[in-house]
């Protein structure tokens, strides 16, 4: 106020029109941030534009070539079927990012919808959803996918099938804690004087709920999908790691760091498990590190006063 | 001979207090303690109180914003608040209210254009084809320009946003209007820009409306009578020129002497009330204003003074009369 | 002749945002004379406020005090060490702001917080402070002293702080109190009351005060000179019965002229058309000329210089310059 920002006679041309203009400028000043997006722009091209480039094919199998270390024509060696590891590396990113992405706009929709109903509404439909929250909250998360992993092993499932049954259970764990944060925010944002406003207006729910509440939750939610798509890629390399979620033959960066549990493989042959471990690394700090940033350029600011 | 738009009778509207350990009720905020008055067609009608008067609230239960404890509030003769929810939202295009603060009163994320558009579309008075060709129209009536459409409220100042919040509210061709404190935020000259705004809106649109005003000045210049309230009831109720000239009550005698003039050599004949303004959920016996009043009497802690009237179109509430 | 007190010299005072500068003031100066009730009156954004935290040094990022001089006691206070000025601070020139409710802190009595500016500024022991302190919940009209002092703020209305505000204010008699629209908030029956405290309490104590505020009501009530800003910079200033008289510039003139007066109805309120500019945006030029009735083609492009009058009374506008059309 003190800059006399609400002094305008006509907006000024050097401003940008909307928040989210202000907010990208200062998400590019936080060098963090540019960099983490350097980062994840350079995994996806890698994961999902990188197998074109290879002159491998994932399945191929080449007995001779078990377990090689790094040399020129294999940049990360091969593994115990001798297929490449670059390439095998490319193409779990392309699995592990899917289920990551997927997992979290599925919990986000859901959780996103619940919440703000639940926080719109009260009464007994905030408390059956929360308390249906609450239960799921409750049930620790890794317990039960390993279960459902076990589950799905038994019945033979196959493997496509359980890329998709992992996403759906990465989201069912992972609703319940967004649509508590979006409750709470909804919650606040009832009491605002527009919202007022939109009632005296005569505004439906619907409108209110999909056409205010939600937008002005965005930051929040931007916010949250971040960091919950990576924790979505830890929980997938998890499970596929303890080999419950994505089995071979195919890859996922869990499943690839499998190796490290063979002993020799370990010691000697690091070219199996080091580069999918600091896949998952580079990638997950990148994510975190854009979250927050995205937290500080959408914050107090953006309230548009 | 005017029709009577708006009927409030013996309203009253009490926030329950509640303490204890089972959060049960304890006492009651008095908000609005039996208010009655009426509001005929094309009129102003000036609703002015200091804090804990009553005066937001009753403006907001007057449109069911919230809901009363008791009383009636008939507008054109319909109880308002026995209508079921979708006759409510049949009605509201035509009672609309406008807020006190110009800077939380538009939706931060959704563009001029959007905001006052949405309620077109949500009552029907627009498709999607026609609604922005409205929208420019009212822009335009409320002095704005058309470019003002697809930007967003934190682009404009206080001033601009409310002449906003005034063209959203107008956009339903609204009969009746409550308009909570619209000025008090806003600089001196951007005042006399709205307040000229509502009297023009009044005169091409022949809008009623209901002022609430902690500023007499303001209400001089718009409404043709003004009702004086106090701790949750009114107590006085005038003609412009009435209260004006011949102001009755205690209480408004005292806040006229209030208001700061700009002239320095006027010499102030000043009331300086004693004491604060009680709480609302603890009032005074009898008279409200008796712990205050310059004029008190045995009598006033007693008995609580009826609002009669004391001359033509002049009512007051006070044992003096 | 009443001496002076304190002279503000071409006080600049700038905020920095990103690549932009707003002037919040403008090269100020003015005095403050020994005893007398300047009021600083203006709208949002004109730089009242600022030039009142900069004469205390309350000035922080994204603001800088950018060069002037503010003259007291012989010493320029912009120049002094922090501990000098903190020794000032609450001392000798003490502060009451707009909003009673959140300038006191919630979580201790009203009592301690009297208490801790007097044992901060005196050497008397607790059990004297504490007497000060009654002393001064009477002073400044409230009754049941006693119980208040062991009241938490939450507890009383707000024209009761601020009267607790204005207590703690001349708990160590300072020579000027600085009130930056401290009736603002409050309602009109309490403004009235604090209104008149104050004047009472310069009776007796012939303290200065710069009294910041809007309402030109208040300003005819309260001055004795006063000084109307615009943009960050002066545009006019004379002895309160002189600029109600014969106000010159058109800024003051459009101000008093959109105000409602009980009694003085008309059929439109004069308004001034227009915002005020963009602090961070102006040229070279009369600010004001973008929204002025009688703009000549040199407003917009130089800035006016004062012309002062025998009786104290200076305009910043170029329509008094010699020579050309006087009102």
């Amino acid at each position: 106020m003190l800059l006399a920002n609400k002094h305008k006679l006509e907006p000024s041309k050097k401003r940008s029109e909307t928040q989210w203009h202000q907010a990208v400028q200062r998400l590019l000043k936080n060098k963090l941030a540019v960099i983490s997006i350097g980062f994840l722009v350079f995994i996806l091209l890698f994961s999902f534009v990188g197998p074109f480039l290879s002159p491998y094919n994932s399945n191929d199998v080449e007995v001779a070539l078990i377990k090689n270390p790094p040399s020129l024509a294999h940049i990360l060696g091969t593994d115990d079927y001798g297929r490449d590891v670059l390439l095998r590396l490319m193409l779990a990113g392309r699995i592990s990012l899917t289920i990551g992405i997927t997992s979290m706009i599925l919990s986000l929709i859901l959780g996103t919808i619940l919440g703000a109903v639940s926080g719109y509404y009260g009464g007994v439909i905030d408390n059956i959803i929360m308390r249906i929250a609450d239960i799921l909250m409750s049930i620790p998360g890794l317990p039960l996918l390993i279960i459902v992993g076990a589950l799905l092993s038994e019945l033979k499932v196959s493997s496509d099938y359980r890329l998709y049954i992992v996403m759906l259970m990465l989201s069912l764990v992972g609703w319940p804690g967004l649509a508590r944060l979006i409750r709470g925010q909804v919650l606040s944002l009832r009491e605002q004087t527009f919202m007022k406003a939109a009632d005296v207006l005569g505004l439906s729910d619907r409108r209110k709920i999909f056409n205010h509440l939600i937008p002005n939750t965005f930051p929040l939610l931007i916010v949250v999908a971040t960091l919950s798509t990576a924790s979505g890629i830890l929980s997938e390399s998890t499970l596929s790691f303890l080999g419950l979620g994505v089995i071979p033959p195919t890859p996922s960066w869990g499943n690839m760091i499998n190796a490290a549990n063979n002993l020799i493989d370990f010691q000697k042959r690091a070219w199996l498990w080091i580069p999918p471990g600091m896949a998952i690394f580079i990638t997950v700090v990148a994510i975190n590190l854009l979250g927050d940033a995205l937290r500080d350029a959408l914050d107090p600011k953006m309230k548009g006063r | 001979m005017s029709e009577i738009l708006l009927e409030v009778n013996n309203l009253k509207k009490y926030f329950p207090i509640t303490g204890g350990f089972l959060g049960k009720v304890v006492g009651n905020v008095k908000a609005v303690d039996g208010v009655s008055f009426s509001i005929n067609k094309g009129e102003a009608f000036g609703l002015v109180g200091e804090s804990g008067s009553g005066k937001t609230t009753i403006g907001q239960t007057i449109l069911r914003m919230n809901e009363k404890t008791s009383g009636t509030v008939k507008f054109g003769g319909i109880d308002i608040h026995n209508l079921s929810k979708k006759d409510l939202k049949a009605l509201r295009p035509k009672v609309q209210y406008i807020f006190q603060d110009p800077y939380s009163s538009l939706d931060p994320k959704m563009r001029i254009g959007d905001a006052i558009g949405e309620p077109l579309l949500e009552h029907g008075f627009a498709t999607k084809q026609n609604v922005r060709e409205k929208v420019e129209e009212i822009i335009l009536l409320c002095g704005m320009s058309s470019n003002y459409i697809d930007r967003f409220p934190h682009e404009f100042s206080g001033g601009q946003r409310q002449r906003i919040v005034i063209a959203r509210a107008m956009a339903l061709n609204p009969e009746f209007v409550v308009a909570d404190e619209p000025v008090s935020s806003l600089d001196v000259s951007i005042q006399a820009q709205i307040i000229n705004l509502f009297s023009d809106l009044r005169q091409k649109k022949g809008l009623s409306y209901l002022f609430i005003s902690h500023d007499l000045s303001v209400v001089e210049h718009l409404c043709n009578r003004i009702a004086i309230m106090y701790l949750g009831v009114i107590v006085e109720l005038a003609t412009r020129d009435e209260l004006f000239s011949n102001p009755q009550h205690p209480y408004t005698k005292a806040l006229l002497s209030a208001i700061p003039v700009p002239d320095p050599t006027l010499k102030r004949n000043r009331i300086i009330l004693k004491g604060n303004i009680p709480s609302p959920s603890n009032p005074p016996s009898g008279c409200r204003f008796h712990t205050r009043c310059t004029y008190v009497m045995d009598k006033c802690s007693k008995t609580v003074p009826e609002l009669k009237e004391i001359a033509e179109g002049h009512q007051s509430a006070c044992h003096l009369a | 002749m009443k001496e002076d007190l304190i002279k503000v010299n071409n006080l600049k005072t700038y905020f920095y945002a990103d690549e932009e500068v707003s002037k919040a003031v403008d090269n100020v100066s003015f005095r403050i004379k020994k005893g007398e009730t300047v009021c600083i009156v203006g709208e949002s954004g004109c730089g009242k406020s600022v030039t009142s935290l900069s004469i205390m040094r309350l000035i922080n990022e994204p603001g800088k005090i950018v060069s002037g001089e503010i003259i007291y006691n012989n010493k320029d206070l912009l120049k002094m060490r922090e501990n000098d000025i903190r020794n000032i601070r609450g001392n000798e020139i003490a502060m009451i702001f707009q909003e009673p409710m959140t300038s006191l802190n919630p979580v201790f009595t009203i009592g301690q917080q009297l208490i801790e500016g007097i044992m901060e500024h005196t050497l008397i022991s607790k059990k004297e402070a504490n007497n000060k302190a009654i002393e001064l919940i009477n002073i400044v009209g409230l009754p049941r002293a006693e119980e208040i002092i062991k009241s938490y703020p939450h507890e009383l209305s707000g024209g009761m702080l601020q009267r607790i505000m204005i207590a703690i204010a001349l708990s160590c008699n300072p020579k000027l109190i600085i009130a930056d629209e401290p009736t603002t908030a409050l309602d009109v029956t309490i403004q009235a009351q604090i209104l008149d405290l104050l004047r009472n309490i310069k009776a007796e104590y012939n303290t200065s005060i710069l009294f910041i505020t809007h309402d030109l009501g208040v300003v005819a009530e309260m001055a004795d000179y006063v000084i109307v800003m615009y943009a960050g910079k002066i545009i006019e200033e004379a002895p309160v019965l002189e600029l109600f008289k014969n106000p010159k510039h058109q800024y003051t003139m459009g101000l008093l002229k959109s105000k409602p007066i009980i009694g003085q109805r008309r059929e439109r309120l004069y308004s001034i058309k227009g915002q005020v500019p963009d602090l961070s945006e102006l040229k070279e030029s009369c600010y004001f000329s973008d929204r002025c009735e009688k703009c000549m083609d040199i407003c917009k492009t130089k800035m006016p210089e004062f012309i002062s009058e025998s009786n104290g009374h200076k305009t910043a506008c170029w329509l008094y310059e010699e020579g050309v059309i006087n009102e």
